[in-house]
């Protein structure tokens, strides 16, 4: 036991085509991993099929010892994982604050407004205006801020970095850090190198589809050359 | 007496009163349907058949066990808003991971089902309702006379539309709502039940359309045909106000009512078509109406039928043995049945060319075989116009009025597109009801058949018949190739991927609008026949039953299939022959037989034989050719046979 | 001479700008390739370049005319054509068919409503030419939605050398191909850019280099830097902008 998520054999199709070929990877209690992986590897679709947001998988996915290969994504959810999806899903049609608190509880952990309103103070300012009048940092903030009012204790957070001036960038890395100090377990997607370094425990590189090498935190510098060209950088 | 502009001013305002009364209405039901729409990007075709539940509902509760009106004002939005929600769970979301069109086409289904049982068990006559006795009776108000129910209605229409808007706007749900419109499958992933809250805002939808037939029972004629004409109606205001959009929705409806009272007053036969009017005017400045944001509804891919391995010999024997069998046919059946079935079957071919392989399903296509069938009729009545001069005169008007709604309404597609046909339909339908020279309600009857080419003369059955038979396998043909043709690749192509082929350099909009004028042109074509086999152009030619049955008749037969709906218009022309005597139910029939294809076999009686055919085709071939299978049965998806 | 060229060009979405004050330029024969972190823009300026997008501020050019009030197909006709992300052939139509439509935009055949374009020997057997070179003989008569994900990458990129064009846009080439396809891929796309000018925007690396001759950075909506690979790779701020910045 221990683990929070495990998944084996994981298989996804996007109508005739199959994006995933067997994903297996887990994840601990308390931990912090990447997918690293060029686009179109099937990070996102990784996170997606986790979600129930796949029309066809298969495999296996025990979340706390639980098969969730079968659910449905609002029972997913109703379990305690929180997604964050790369487009961010910031409603436009609502206030900040009716996206802040659109996710409903789901368990009774759930942080307040006010405590998360304390880890992303330029929020607050922006309570009254509409989800798309944001910058890219803020409505990134604003997706990260709204999955911790649920209670959910699994983050699945799908490139937050993406197409974020570095400033922004350092702002919601440490804003993991103390995600991951409070104990939250957490699985990213990223293409950002120096973002997965300086978080992840542990990083799974991942390739058409398939998981091809795993690379733990203190193996990093030493694999740095073939992580670089596993993204093709 | 006190005039202004020329008009007596208690006229004036009576028709102002009556307007916003009328406005009231709008507002409340195009609510309904554009909350609908948000949730589930249908247009609720049902809405008027929910809405005539609530009054006729009404009058019963009243008629049967003395209920009155103020508990008929509670229950019967309740009882309504239960079967929606019904309908709803047991048949709506069965289709809900399909094309949006195939919702719309159940709605409409339904909508025949619900008007016809309630034919059968009302009648079709108004059914009288009382004011209630605290609203009898009225004011003066110096300048006017407010009857005081009238004034309850606009009333409590004003605090529905802003109780409405505000729990959409500034609730917690209200929140969730807008959030599933936008993206459903991440509210899912929040852990929002999505499925259940669109089926208990269809219930709230069909409570809120209860409630304003409850509230229009004591003033407006309570009858099972009430809500189908108010529809049409409403769906106008809800494109004037922009699809979806709530403050779209309660600013032109009101709008429109008041329009509508003012033109009864200063011109009056114009009251009734100029919401359409409006309608036309807006969409030429704003084509996504007046607080809309799109006019495309995301569709997805359906993929046409098609035979594997079809080679030109088949094609043509499938062909010859069509033409031969309707050679043959008079012997063994009724020739007037026979053409009267040509003519819709050539209708239904038209239809098919922008359902099938333009991908634009029209509702209002009666508005060309009914115009072509009018002009026809009259100059051959009124001017002594040959037939065959006659036929062109009737299939030119069909064509013209093609590009004009064409033009109007191609720059849309899906729902949206569907909902602008009709209303333009609708407009034609007024247009031909009170102008002079289309005979009102009686129509242009008696028209005389004439001497083609002043050679045959088509008062003999036989000629008659082989005239028609030319006429209706010469508009196959044509078809036939246009589907082959370059043109038909393109067309095929634009269905397909629209942007890819914009990417190649066509311009696809110009495409759409020649495929539309050249389905009118041959709506026409099968208008102006009609006219010579039945000799009558009359107001159910332009007709939206019209429109819906040829719909059905596609459907049925396999939209998207060459052959579907000639089979499609000869199934419903003979139950129409064999069950008229079944008087209403006819129309639960026609709405039964939506509802089965739809859920059942939406690829209709050809499109499912054709796919049986190719599934055993492709078996005996994979049997036969080991590995290389599946590239050589690759379905070809030509869209013949 | 810049063949297609962005003065200024910007795009907002609800006031967010996707693409800011851009300027850019393709010069005659060159295969020039747009990279950056994903949700550079990069896709929005092609998309802004072919007129699938109208910009909200600034002009397109080609070849010296302004073209910024055009919509795509007039773009198209002008020879500046586009492939897609996401692969974007005609499912339902046979790699045949997905050939012959593009060739049947350059023939006077378009608004034949009757009669079939096989008819026409020129039609026909420029098509054959291209199924040939693009190894596509046995799979003609095969319906697109059939192929593989590989296989329809590589008819798109038929279907859009069948146009002629003068000008060649390529969004993403070889996203989601394997290594034998994209070696192959970027084989055709040399062969291709004989006497054309090629606009490609890709993710991976080795392939920029292999193909392009100019480079240009976009990051965040806006071009960090332009030049040769060697010199584009070396400048720390582009290292910085793919690696993200901290250290």
């Amino acid at each position: 036991m221990g683990d929070v998520l495990r998944v084996r054999a994981l298989e996804a199709w996007y109508g005739e085509s199959k994006v995933l070929h067997g994903m297996g990877f887990r994840l601990a209690e308390g931990e912090v991993v990447t997918l690293l992986g060029r686009n179109g590897a099937g990070k996102t679709t990784t996170l997606k099929s986790i979600m129930g947001l796949m029309e066809r998988r298969a495999g296996s996915i025990l979340y706390r010892g639980e098969e969730l290969i079968a659910a449905r994504s609002v029972g997913i959810a109703r379990r305690g994982i929180a997604y964050c999806p790369e487009e961010r899903g910031i409603f436009a049609s609502l206030s900040v604050q009716e996206n802040l608190e659109l996710p409903p509880r789901v368990a009774p952990s759930g942080m307040a407004t006010h405590e998360i309103l304390e880890l992303f103070p330029n929020l607050r300012e922006r309570l009254g205006s509409f989800g798309t009048r944001l910058s890219g940092g803020e409505q990134q903030m604003l997706a990260l801020a709204r999955i911790l009012r649920t209670g959910a204790r699994l983050l699945l957070l799908d490139e937050p970095t993406e197409g974020l001036a570095p400033i922004i960038i350092k702002q919601i890395r440490n804003t993991i850090s103390r995600l991951k100090a409070l104990g939250f377990t957490i699985l990213l997607v990223e293409q950002n190198v120096a973002f997965a370094r300086a978080l992840a425990d542990r990083n799974y590189i991942v390739e058409t589809g398939l998981i091809v090498d795993e690379i733990a935190a203190g193996e990093f510098e030493r694999r740095l050359g073939s992580i670089q060209g596993y993204l093709g950088i | 007496m006190t005039t202004i502009f020329g008009i007596p001013a208690a006229l004036l305002f009576g028709q102002l009163l009556l307007g916003l009364i009328n406005g009231a209405f709008y507002a409340t039901l195009s609510l309904g349907l554009a909350v609908i729409f948000g949730m589930m990007n249908i247009a609720n075709f049902a809405h008027g058949a929910l809405y005539m539940m609530g009054a006729v509902g009404a009058w019963f509760l009243l008629d049967a066990f003395g209920v009155g009106y103020w508990t008929s004002l509670f229950l019967c939005p309740l009882l309504v808003g239960i079967v929606g929600i019904l309908l709803e769970r047991l048949i709506l979301r069965r289709v809900s991971h399909l094309d949006h069109l195939y919702g719309m086409l159940l709605t409409f289904g339904l909508a025949l089902i619900i008007q016809g049982l309630f034919r059968f068990a009302f009648g079709s006559s108004g059914l009288p309702y009382a004011i209630p006795e605290a609203l009898s009776g009225g004011t003066n108000l110096g300048f006017m006379f407010l009857p005081h129910y009238r004034g309850w209605v606009i009333l409590v229409a004003l605090v529905i539309c802003f109780a409405t808007w505000y729990a959409i706007e500034k609730t917690r749900l209200g929140a969730y709502l807008r959030a599933a419109t936008e993206n459903p499958a991440l509210v899912q992933a929040f852990g929002i039940n999505v499925p259940a809250m669109i089926m208990f805002t269809y219930g709230a939808g069909a409570a809120l359309a209860a409630f304003a037939g409850v509230l229009a029972a004591p003033i407006l004629q309570v009858s099972p045909t009430m809500g189908a004409d108010l529809l049409i109606v409403i769906f106008a205001v809800v494109v004037i106000g922009g699809l979806g959009s709530i403050k779209g929705a309660i600013v032109a409806g009101f709008s429109a009512g008041i329009l509508e009272g003012l033109t009864k007053a200063f011109y009056p036969e114009a009251s009734t078509t100029v919401v359409f009017v409006l309608m036309a005017l807006v969409l030429l400045i704003w084509p996504a109406g007046l607080f809309g944001s799109k006019t495309q509804s995301a569709s997805t891919s359906v993929v046409l039928p098609a035979l594997a391995n079809e080679t030109s010999l088949m094609r043509w024997a499938l062909f010859a043995a069509m033409a031969l069998s309707l050679a043959v046919a008079p012997v063994f059946v009724y020739p007037a049945f026979l053409m009267k079935a040509m003519t819709y079957a050539l209708f239904a071919c038209a239809f098919n060319l922008m359902a099938g392989y333009g991908r634009l399903v029209s509702f209002g296509h009666a508005m060309f075989i009914g115009t072509a069938g009018y002009v026809t009729a009259y100059v051959i009545k009124g001017w002594g116009f040959p037939p065959e001069l006659a036929i062109l005169a009737g299939t030119a008007s069909a064509s013209l009025l093609g590009l004009v709604a064409g033009w109007l309404s191609t720059r849309s597609s899906g729902v949206y597109f569907a909902m602008i046909s009709l209303a333009l339909a609708q407009m034609i339908y007024f247009v031909a009801l009170q102008a002079p020279f289309t005979g009102g309600e009686d129509g242009i009857q008696s028209v005389p058949r004439g001497v083609l080419f002043g050679l045959f003369d088509l008062s003999d059955p036989a000629v008659l018949y082989v005239f028609v038979l030319l006429v209706f396998l010469g508009g196959f043909l044509f078809i036939a190739a246009l589907v082959r043709s370059p043109f038909g690749q393109i067309l095929k192509a634009i269905r397909e991927h629209e942007p890819r082929a914009r990417s190649l350099g066509f311009s696809t909009e110009h495409y759409k609008l020649a495929v539309f004028v050249i389905s009118a042109t041959l709506s026409g074509l099968a208008g102006s026949m009609k006219v010579l086999v039945t000799q009558i152009a009359s107001l159910t030619d332009v007709h939206w039953l019209m429109s819906g049955e040829v719909i059905l008749m596609t459907f049925l037969g396999g939209v998207g299939t060459l052959y579907g709906p000639v089979v499609g218009a000869f199934v419903v022309v003979a139950m129409q022959n064999y069950l008229a005597a079944l008087g209403a139910w006819v129309s639960v029939i026609h709405g039964a037989i939506f509802v089965v294809c739809i859920l059942a076999f939406r690829r209709g009686i050809v499109g499912e034989l054709i796919s049986y055919v190719s599934a055993r085709q492709a078996r005996s071939v994979a049997a036969g050719t080991r590995a290389d299978a599946p590239d050589v049965v690759a379905r070809r998806l030509k869209a013949g046979a | 001479m810049s063949v297609l060229e962005a003065r200024d060009v910007s795009i907002a979405f609800n006031g967010f700008y996707a693409v800011r004050n851009v300027d850019f330029a393709l010069h005659e024969g060159t295969i020039h390739a747009v990279i950056g972190p994903n949700g550079a823009g990069k896709t929005t300026l092609f998309n802004l370049l072919t007129k699938f997008l109208q910009p909200t501020g600034g002009s397109v050019y080609y070849r010296g005319q302004d073209i910024t009030g055009e919509g795509p197909a007039a773009i198209a006709r002008r020879g500046v054509v586009r492939s897609f992300q996401i692969s974007a052939v005609f499912q339902g139509l046979t790699v045949r068919e997905n050939i012959e439509l593009a060739l049947l935009r350059r023939s006077n055949l378009q608004w034949r409503l009757v009669g079939h374009a096989r008819r026409n020997t020129d039609l026909v057997r420029r098509a054959d030419e291209i199924l040939a070179q693009f190894g596509f003989d046995r799979e003609a008569d095969t319906a697109a939605a059939n192929l593989s994900y590989g296989r329809k990458r590589v008819l798109e990129l038929a279907t859009t050398i069948a146009m002629d064009p003068d000008v060649l846009l390529l969004d993403e080439p070889m996203a989601g191909l394997g290594r034998e396809d994209i070696d192959r891929v970027a084989e055709l796309i040399l062969e291709a850019a004989q006497g054309r000018t090629v606009l490609l925007v890709e993710h991976n690396m080795q392939v920029v280099s292999r193909l392009a001759e100019r480079i240009t950075v976009m990051v965040r909506g806006e071009v960090l830097t332009e030049g040769s690979y060697d010199e584009v790779s070396k400048r720390p701020e582009v290292i910085a902008a793919y690696t993200g910045g901290g250290h």
